[in-house]
């Protein structure tokens, strides 16, 4: 398919234009920022066309399955309605090459209007994680629409997305921004950022790692082409089902003990940190950045690992029987004997790839930039406030930022409403994505009375404003993965 | 004599501080997104084996005393809710006393007055007092549609104000929130939700309607037929598409008829019928070769039914249809003298009879293809309407409250200078934008905003 090359094309360009806004802020010379803003929209236009060229292949099948089923030519107007019936925003791919359009669209807008220097790292950044899960993902096939997605209102229900999942996202940069600027210690920014990191840690590598001290990743097989996740189905000799629909893991060599030293790293900081934040003494000081650095080597260490472990791995050539054992033996040591164990999909080599967990993997990206923002910011704390426009305008931006994005969200969750009732006969079903969303709504609509009803400016909307963001985030890709619901492209 | 309404006195009046303090807003809402997230973390309406097996006896046991298995609708949540919806009608309504102020009572002091943000101020000296006020008014009558202008003792002064209405637009999206909320309940409390199972060619005037995680069968004072059903499949045997041709019966006569599909209902009086589902049912013919009786069945994988008149019992363990090569059904029968066997049955009624030669039962399809029954969602909401409503005027608020604003100019001219005082209740440099055109109009040329405005 041509627009996943087109796709990955942008991708690059986007890693361009991050290498040139972060020159920018290092030589200042007019025309690298220059450069920097028309690779950003470069990348911008190729991601455009990558999304019409989609929506054209997309249009393709949709008419070869209409003719197939219907047993008769389109001819037309009524060719043309059906080849434009499906928009790229039906599945996960769909969705996350969308969401960085959207990303990049806004924050074309905010570098243009708010000529703040450091925006379009951090806005390039996130593209790139947006882009990066998706180029990730095994399942980027077009596929016919089912039935509960062919109705209009799905396109208005995006477009809304689209809009104001970017523009929280701005909100949350220009709140942490303005809580930089606003003389934050970056050792607290450290504390946060650690704690984050070792929540990642901890649920990335699960059980096996806190186990047996391994990370595992999911195998992949390939059949007919296409790429598979391995999984499997197990019963015990009661017949009790052990594991159904599984995924297949195995371990990374020295991603575990990495991802310990980390978490032995940021556990340290924590700790040196609420003891002795206090004090403020230069040794806790010394000691907490120290520990900060083992946390980051370690971190950066298991993603190394990953990396070499999967872009170097020879296929894994299991036969049923081989890989059979394996689960078995995996059963045996948690005290429990198999009697079956049966292979759903996967023929032949078993492989490691970063697309087994394209989410994990980012997830552990995201830790490690996060580290990476840390550390810039306690060497060069002075240079970066110098980059950021004064707190008052920070906080007036982020305020607006959501004032316009709220009633794009609340449009977001009617429309959604309005299509549900069509759909299924009722306009709200508690679906756990609609909750989120209702959750979303309520904390903006609590940063909203913050500030117009009591007033408040500063800190509180700036936190608000942030993590905020980090809610928008799992209504929208957290609910899918960790949860149970409705939206279709949960199954990925 | 005086105790007694002083006492109820301050006990409404600690009600209400109650429900208008931002303490208790925030508490209530805290308490609400706990109960929500609960609610998405644990399976709701879940079956209560699997309950035992996911938490144990004693947890469950506790979740299920706690409502935590239907958080949506129990009663704490309801009570959250409502608590709710009283704390921002009372927040609205404290609200409101300050910004009628602020709307209708502060212009009539004709000056703007205060220092901040929002205020805009300048000084600009004039040689001529009365030609620019004569220019200033024509101004400010262009932006503002009047301006009144009256002299007292510390000069002349010119006073206008617009779109004090922006003030109560906020009430809009509140109220569109109440109705919103109002219209759920209607739909929690009256609204009804069941499913409904009908054969294609037949008719059922009942519906089945959810009990925690049971169904019960509820009579309906009409019937529904489904005339046609209608499965279209991608080549990978996906459906693409199904529809239903339904026709509506009451009191013999038919009311109403129409074709179905998702995201496309019918309906009729209070009620929708939505295609939500469908059935593969195996037309299967059982036949007893001793006394050659036989018996009719329509099963589904996994139901199992004992059929009179061959005295067996018959379940459905698997059934394929293949597309363009007919179906197979995998059966197990137990007949009531005990004996036991499985079998499976193909299209082909030769391939029947050699594999199933010497079975105490024989079976086949009765016919080429499969029987469909439709799955059908009938809701009837009471609410829907409200919400819709609720939602229309609350975008509407947004609208009016984001983009209006309250805009106040007072101008005083004295000792050759113009004092203008200016202050807008939302975007403030967009206004002071609108104050130097305003200046341009009159002939100025403004300067920076500067100087203190007219007292």
């Amino acid at each position: 398919m041509i627009n996943t090359t087109l796709f990955e094309f942008s991708f690059y360009v986007y890693v361009l234009a991050l290498i040139f806004s972060i020159a920018v802020l290092v030589n200042r010379k007019p025309v690298v920022g220059r450069m920097a803003f028309g690779l950003f929209l470069t990348g911008f236009a190729l991601h455009t066309v990558a999304l019409f060229v989609r929506w054209g292949e997309a249009g393709g099948v949709e008419v070869a399955a209409f003719q197939e089923a219907e047993g008769r030519i389109l001819q037309g107007w009524e060719w043309f309605e059906v080849w434009i019936s499906h928009p790229p925003w039906s599945n996960l791919y769909e969705s996350l090459v969308c969401f960085g359009w959207g990303v990049v669209l806004v924050s074309l807008y905010a570098i243009r209007k708010f000529h703040i220097p450091i925006l379009p790292v951090f806005a390039i950044g996130l593209t790139l994680l947006v882009m990066g899960v998706a180029s990730l993902l095994v399942n980027q096939e077009i596929t016919p629409l089912v039935p509960a997605l062919q109705s209009k209102w799905i396109h208005l229900h995006v477009t809304m997305a689209t809009i104001c999942y970017p523009a929280f996202g701005l909100a949350a940069f220009l709140g942490l921004f303005y809580l930089l600027k606003t003389g934050v210690p970056s050792e607290k920014f450290g504390l946060i950022i650690a704690l984050t990191a070792i929540l990642i840690v901890l649920s990335v590598g699960g059980r096996p790692l806190l186990e047996r001290g391994d990370y595992e990743i999911t195998a992949l097989a390939d059949h007919m082409g296409k790429s598979f996740p391995v999984t499997y189905y197990a019963e015990d000799a009661g017949g009790n089902v052990l594991a159904k629909d599984n995924r297949f893991r195995l371990p990374i060599p020295f991603a575990g003990p990495a991802l310990y030293v980390s978490i032995l790293g940021f556990l340290l900081a924590s700790i040196l940190y609420f003891t002795g934040a206090s004090a403020k003494k230069p040794a806790m000081r010394k000691g907490f950045s120290l520990s900060m650095t083992a946390g980051f080597l370690g971190l950066s260490a298991a993603i190394l690992a990953v990396v070499a472990g999967t872009v170097f791995s020879t296929p894994l050539e299991l036969s049923a029987e081989q890989a059979r054992a394996l689960v078995e033996a995996r059963h045996m040591a948690a005290g429990k004997t198999l009697v079956a164990a049966y292979q759903v999909h996967g023929q032949g080599a078993f492989r490691l790839s970063l697309s087994g967990n394209p989410f994990e993997f980012m997830l552990l990206v995201t830790a490690w930039l996060n580290l990476a923002f840390y550390f810039v910011l306690s060497w060069k704390r002075e240079w970066l406030e110098a980059q950021l426009p004064d707190p008052e305008r920070l906080d007036e931006l982020s305020y607006k930022t959501i004032l316009f994005a709220f009633p794009f969200l609340t449009l977001l969750i009617v429309t959604g409403a309005i299509w549900a009732y069509y759909a299924w006969g009722r306009y709200w079903g508690w679906d756990p994505k609609e909750t989120w969303s209702l959750i979303t709504w309520i904390v903006y609509s609590i940063y909203l009375h913050v500030r117009i009803t009591h007033g408040w400016e500063g800190r509180l909307p700036a936190i608000l404003a942030t993590v905020g963001f980090g809610v928008v985030i799992f209504t929208y890709l957290g609910v899918n993965i960790l949860l149970s619901g409705l939206h279709s492209y949960a199954s990925g | 004599m005086t105790t007694t309404p002083t006492a109820l006195q301050s006990f409404s009046d600690r009600i209400w501080r109650f429900f208008v303090s931002l303490k208790v807003a925030v508490a209530l809402l805290s308490l609400w997104l706990l109960g929500s997230i609960a609610g998405t973390l644990i399976p709701q309406n879940g079956n209560p084996v699997q309950y035992v097996e996911m938490y144990g006896t004693a947890w469950s046991n506790l979740f299920m005393r706690l409502g935590l298995f239907d958080v949506y609708h129990s009663t704490w949540y309801t009570l959250i809710l409502l608590l709710i919806l009283l704390s921002l009608l009372a927040c609205s309504l404290n609200t409101l006393e300050s910004k009628i102020a602020l709307a209708l009572r502060e212009p009539k002091r004709r000056h703007v007055v205060g220092t901040g943000k929002k205020y805009i101020h300048y000084s600009i000296p004039v040689p001529d007092e009365d030609l620019a006020l004569a220019d200033l008014r024509r101004a400010v009558k262009k932006r503002f549609g009047s301006v009144e202008s009256f002299e007292d003792g510390r000069g002349m002064h010119l006073y206008a104000h617009k779109q004090k209405q922006a003030h109560f637009m906020v009430y809009l999206i509140h109220a569109g929130l109440v109705l919103i909320i109002l219209g759920g309940m209607l739909s929690a409390l009256f609204g009804f939700e069941g499913i409904m199972e009908i054969p294609e060619g037949e008719s059922r005037d009942y519906v089945f309607v959810r009990a925690g995680s049971d169904y019960n069968r509820t009579p309906i004072d009409f019937s529904v037929r489904c005339d046609d059903f209608n499965l279209e499949r991608f080549s990978s045997g996906a459906p693409k598409d199904y529809v239903s041709d339904l026709t509506v019966f009451e009191n013999g006569k038919a009311a109403t008829s129409k074709r179905i599909e998702v995201n496309d209902p019918l309906g009729y009086g209070r009620f929708n019928f939505y295609q939500s589902s469908y059935i593969e049912k195996a037309p299967l013919e059982i036949r007893d070769p001793e006394t050659g009786k036989s018996a009719r069945a329509l099963l589904q994988p996994g139901e199992k039914i004992f059929l009179d008149e061959i005295q067996a019992a018959v379940s459905l363990d698997g059934f394929r249809i293949h597309s363009g090569m007919g179906m197979t059904a995998n059966l197990s029968m137990v007949k009531l003298n005990g004996e036991v066997f499985e079998t499976t049955v193909f299209g082909d009624a030769e391939r029947n009879r050699t594999l199933q030669e010497g079975h105490p039962l024989s079976a086949s399809f009765f016919q080429n293809e499969p029987v469909y029954v439709t799955g059908l969602q009938v809701v009837s909401d009471p609410g829907v309407g409200l919400v819709w409503l609720g939602s229309f005027l609350m975008m509407i608020g947004f609208y009016l409250t984001f983009y209006t604003s309250h805009r106040r100019i007072s101008i005083t001219l004295r000792d050759g200078k113009v004092l203008l005082a200016a202050a807008s209740q939302r975007n403030p440099a967009g206004y002071r934008r609108e104050i130097e055109n305003l200046l341009k109009d009159a002939g100025f040329q403004p300067a920076t905003p500067n100087g203190e405005g007219p007292a």
